[in-house]
């Protein structure tokens, strides 16, 4: 879970704005608990990931050889 | 050696940087003393009182500059009453931890409050004393 610091104050050294992490707050002695009630930090919004489209292979047709091949072989 | 003067002194409770609110800090360890005289047995008397030392018994004191903005002092010390908070001490916030600017971290028992303290046109701050539970560790590495 990923957490916005909003406080004014410096949370785990990180700034406003900044994001942590649980293991962030939690190896600095914090409790997230504390955090979110006290206006310190929020839940990060996640950006829900561009979907990805099956990426279609568009292959060149092969080109059309001529065979200039002669049909009419044979004895004349 | 050079002398230091206390200006950007870095103290964090529960992980908030409350330092710019914080006017005063004391963090204090003092030994249990247990004296170890005893008679002299056959051997030489003892001329002076023998000593060993017991339990530390660790205390940091703060005086905060109260708030009660959003996000400030007393929304982050008052739900911490009553619990044991990680805090952290160093003496010089811009400085990277080393020997001549070392971090003690501990817990202390948010045992005391003072919401409210001052008279007509004084400051409100709050001055408060709390044990700490467990030992205090220095870190000096960078």
């Amino acid at each position: 879970m990923e957490y916005t610091v909003t406080s004014s104050k410096k949370v785990c050294g990180k700034i406003n704005g900044e994001k942590l992490t649980q293991d962030d707050i939690l190896s600095a002695g914090g409790s997230v608990e504390h955090l979110l009630a006290a206006g310190h930090i929020k839940e990060a919004v996640k950006t829900p990931k561009a979907k990805e489209e099956p990426q279609v292979l568009k292959d060149e047709p092969e080109a059309f050889v001529f065979n200039n091949f002669n049909y009419e072989q044979g004895d004349k | 050696m050079a002398r230091i003067v206390l200006t950007n002194v870095q103290v964090t409770v529960g992980a908030v940087d409350l330092s710019d609110h914080v006017a005063s800090v004391t963090l204090s360890t003092t030994y249990d003393v247990l004296e170890t005289t005893a008679f002299a047995g056959g051997n030489v008397p003892a001329a002076a009182k023998t000593r060993i030392a017991g339990l530390a018994d660790n205390s940091v004191t703060l005086e905060f500059h109260q708030d009660f903005a959003a996000g400030e002092v007393e929304q982050t010390i008052y739900p911490l009453l009553g619990t044991t908070a990680a805090v952290a001490i160093k003496p010089n916030t811009s400085a990277p931890i080393a020997a001549d600017n070392p971090a003690y971290t501990f817990d202390a028992l948010i045992s005391e409050w003072t919401p409210l303290n001052g008279a007509v046109g004084e400051l409100a701050t709050a001055s408060v004393t709390w044990p700490v539970s467990g030992p205090v560790t220095k870190d000096v590495t960078p």
